[in-house]
């Protein structure tokens, strides 16, 4: 019995490695980010009427632009759609009765520039806050009472 | 025999559209919409793309997804699926436009997410967010 544990213990020595090895490997990772632009309004607007009722603009006293954060990652621009008429839920009357739209926007943030009408091109990347506003003129006539709501497409595209 | 006509078209259909969505990234991320751009080859009478719009919000949306051509004029003949859904927030999901050469042997077109966030809010000016990509359709004959 005392020889059979002795050359189990030899087998058992013989079978183990002489020495440890530390191994170590290299454990890759790969990601790939698609040049994408993304656009998070902040905010709607508030139009306010002149003293003469002609305008209703964001611009005037206590009119408020509409905001929004666009985030882009690659070459990228912003445009505004223009506006033909007030939306469906507008209540006052004739508000689209000799009335014509202006659009135009602020940039900050990581682009800048002010008072843009047409088409932005997002130089750097990152996010860049963007500040809308909207003027309704009558040619004639005023701006009744009762309640206006507009919507101003911005657009973020390569 | 019309009936027959259209059935073939559209088998041919099945497979080029097939064959175009294998070829698109089937990458989503939490964007508004990926990828936005993307050139499409197919051997069918029409083209496929996949995107995927997101809802960045933390709240449910609206979304619509909408084929323009290059004058922003809709593509009248494009199907889109599913063209209007509620997306939850912080998530996206894919959409399949399927885009009719119409005769072209290349179409350029734009497939814009549009979405209005904040539609109940006491403002009297919303901003509606449209993020487009541009895709190129290539008829392989």
């Amino acid at each position: 019995m005392k020889n059979l544990l002795k050359v189990a213990a030899v087998a058992a020595f013989v079978a183990v490695p002489l020495q440890a090895q530390a191994v170590t490997d290299n454990i890759p990772f790969t990601g790939t980010v698609s040049a994408t632009c993304l656009i998070n309004v902040t905010g709607g607007g508030t139009l306010a009427a002149n003293a003469g009722f002609t305008t209703l603009s964001s611009v005037n006293a206590g009119g408020i632009a509409g905001t929004a954060d666009v985030t882009s990652n690659g070459s990228f621009s912003v445009s505004l759609d223009p506006i033909a008429n007030f939306d469906v839920s507008t209540t006052a009357p004739n508000a689209d009765l000799n009335t014509t739209f202006a659009t135009s926007y602020d940039l900050g943030g990581a682009n800048t520039t002010t008072g843009a009408t047409g088409t932005t091109a997002l130089s750097n990347t990152g996010t860049t806050n963007v500040s809308v506003d909207l003027t309704a003129t009558k040619s004639s006539g005023v701006f009744e009472a009762g309640s206006y709501d507009a919507t101003v497409v911005l657009r973020c595209e390569p | 025999m019309d009936y027959l006509k259209i059935k073939k078209i559209s088998a041919t259909s099945f497979l080029g559209c097939a064959l175009a969505l294998s070829l698109l990234p089937h990458q989503a991320a939490a964007q508004a919409m990926s990828p936005m751009r993307g050139e499409v080859k197919s051997f069918a009478d029409a083209f496929a793309l996949k995107v995927f719009p997101a809802n960045p919000y933390n709240h449910r949306i609206r979304i619509e997804v909408k084929v323009y051509d290059q004058n922003f004029r809709p593509v009248t003949g494009a199907r889109v699926s599913p063209a209007e859904f509620t997306l939850g927030g912080r998530f996206a999901r894919p959409v399949n436009v399927i885009v009719p050469f119409e005769g072209h042997a290349k179409r350029k077109v734009r497939v814009c997410t549009e979405s209005i966030p904040f539609p109940s809010q006491p403002k009297t000016t919303t901003i509606k967010a449209q993020v487009c990509g541009k895709f190129l359709g290539e008829r392989i004959q």
